[in-house]
């Protein structure tokens, strides 16, 4: 039988690829990110261990949480990353004003490549799989081990495999693909596995869409996730490095321990409902909710493509009287975009607030509800108290709900 | 140290409670260990600090842990007194987190037996075996057994201090194996 994604990856650093799922395991890895939060929990660790010199790992680090401070103890967190950085002589640090959030800036600028394995200390790492890079969110302390042994532990995984066959229809987004299987398969399917997508349906699919697709499904619990990765893949990759890579794709007979096939065409509007991103129904059943903030942005759906739809749905018109709406450009690079192709005019005129690139309103650091309010939001978590007051309630949707919802002051 | 535990159910938790709700967000630039201890649970059940200072048994639904991979979750229920944790299952970066900072998280074998306790029920944990005796009930049911390594990292008190223990035992070098 022949071999998946992962265990390809996994191979490549560590043996012949006779893994059985429960195993243990030891691998070397290619790339480490933390970012201010990480970085601070991270030197506890380094202390607690008594390093102070790190192995070899190439290390990328930024300031992308809450930024710019809003108060004092995040400013004293941000100063301990830069020292970080300094001691350590990182050369990847990037700071605000000049990168966003990690989790788009490192495919961005090159950082993120087929067939490598990157442990970041935040969960969303799976977004890396849109490049088939296996990306692994870890705790700090589990970052202070790997900088100081150079290796990390993992245990051999589930792995699922998702056929995707077929196109999205107009107004469906790769946020409803990923809704849609988090509402069918459930932590009790995804929890400790490694998902992945392959067949003809993987290149209908944008890098941005791929992103979105493998950032909101960690919230299944999954270890990781992986796209097959294509030409446009490889291409996305190669423009913004020079560095080889290998790319994997599973064998035709690739072992799996369950497979389904996912028609894309049968995809409909989805939209998680509170309290928990698995909650997840059509979003006709929700319509008419009535919404008193509406959120585009976060790791999950910040990307150029988000802002293109919220765009084109937004110009000309007014948000509606009722409703705050805030727009976060992922990273610079995409609020550069945004300015130069005029979206953040139509946002600005349409009565939105556009912020700085970083986690903002997903992660409660600005944007929050009072009790009793309620947000629709692209971003991948409406836990209580996530973006506010315990008695707020927020509702996950694609760039397309969000900005409809926005104009109409309701779902 | 002795492979049972014996200490008080102090609380029963749901499915997918998740870390924002254990940590909130706006404490993630706290890492120092009492002080996470402080914000447990703070929004929603700030109670919950006393019933574990003394120590006591945490028994989880499904998803324990979901969410974001922040640390403080499980940093908090350890420091704030949290003796072990029996649950369905948990998210994996929480589960992680804990054994590294020396909490022990057992899973049951069977899901249904999330059911078969009652706060303040006294049991006897072994956690080697995963067997756990009810005490106060009489019965009793199984977990899945840790691996040695997980065992070995809960031993040394966590893995910064197992990674340490190997560094003494390998000439120097700093190892997880």
């Amino acid at each position: 039988m022949g071999h998946n994604m992962f265990c390809k990856i996994l191979a490549n650093k560590i043996g012949d690829g006779n893994f059985k799922a429960g195993d243990i395991c030891m691998t070397p890895v290619d790339l480490a990110f933390t970012h201010e939060v990480g970085t601070a929990g991270t030197m506890r660790g380094l202390d607690k261990i008594e390093v102070d010199r790190l192995q070899p790992i190439e290390m990328v680090i930024m300031s992308d949480h809450f930024v710019p401070a809003a108060i004092l103890t995040h400013a004293v967190n941000q100063k301990k990353t830069r020292e970080f950085a300094k001691k350590y002589n990182i050369k990847n640090y990037f700071e605000i004003g000049r990168a966003g959030i990690g989790h788009q800036v490192l495919p961005e600028k090159g950082f993120i490549r087929p067939g490598e394995i990157v442990i970041a200390t935040d969960a969303h790492a799976t977004t890396y799989g849109a490049l088939g890079c296996l990306g692994i969110g870890v705790g700090v302390t589990d970052m202070a081990v790997l900088l100081a042994t150079g290796k990390y532990w993992l245990k051999y995984p589930k792995v699922l495999g998702v056929r995707l066959e077929g196109e999205l229809r107009q107004g469906v987004s790769a946020k409803d693909v990923a809704l849609k299987l988090l509402g069918e398969l459930g932590t009790e399917n995804l929890i400790y596995s490694v998902l992945e997508f392959y067949g003809p349906g993987v290149s209908a699919l944008s890098i941005d869409s791929r992103a979105c697709l493998c950032n909101m499904l960690s919230e299944g619990g999954i270890k990781s996730c992986l796209v097959a990765p294509d030409n446009i893949a490889a291409e996305y990759v190669r423009a913004r490095t020079d560095k080889e890579f290998t790319v994997f794709v599973p064998d035709e007979d690739a072992y799996y321990d369950k497979y389904m096939t996912l028609n894309l065409e049968q995809v409909e509007q989805m939209v998680a409902v509170p309290d928990t991103p698995t909650n997840c129904v059509p979003r006709k059943s929700v319509s008419g909710v009535k919404i008193d903030q509406a959120f585009i942005g976060s790791c999950t759906n910040g990307r150029m493509e988000d802002l293109r739809i919220a765009a084109a749905i937004l110009e000309g018109k007014n948000v509606h009287p009722d409703v705050r709406l805030i727009v976060t450009p992922a990273s610079h690079e995409i609020w550069q975009q945004a300015l130069d192709e005029g979206l953040l005019t139509i946002f600005n005129k349409s009565g939105a607030v556009v912020t700085n690139p970083a986690c903002g309103a997903c992660i409660g650091a600005h944007g929050l509800l009072a009790p009793g309010e309620v947000c629709v939001a692209t971003s991948n978590r409406n836990f209580k108290g996530r973006m506010g007051s315990i008695d707020a309630k927020i509702y996950l949707a694609s760039p397309e709900t969000v900005a409809q919802a926005a104009l109409k002051g309701k779902i | 140290m002795s492979q049972v535990i014996r200490s008080n159910v102090v609380a029963i938790l749901e499915d997918n409670v998740n870390t924002d709700v254990i940590f909130p967000a706006r404490y993630l630039s706290i890492f120092d260990e009492q002080e996470t201890a402080k914000h447990l649970f703070e929004d929603v059940d700030p109670s919950f600090r006393s019933r574990v200072k003394n120590g006591g048994i945490v028994i989880g639904g499904r998803n324990f842990g979901c969410g974001s991979a922040r640390e403080q979750a499980a940093m908090a229920l350890k420091f704030a007194g949290v003796t072990i944790m029996v649950a369905v299952s948990y998210n994996r970066s929480f589960y992680r987190n804990a054994i590294n900072n020396g909490l022990l998280l057992l899973e049951f074998e069977k899901p249904e037996d999330y059911n078969s306790f009652e706060e303040g029920n006294e049991l006897a944990i072994d956690y080697v075996t995963g067997i756990i005796n009810n005490q106060t009930t009489g019965d009793s049911v199984r977990c899945l057994t840790p691996d040695k390594f997980i065992l070995d990292i809960i031993s040394a008190g966590g893995i910064c201090q197992y990674v340490k223990q190997n560094k003494n035992k390998d000439g120097g070098k700093l190892c997880l194996l």
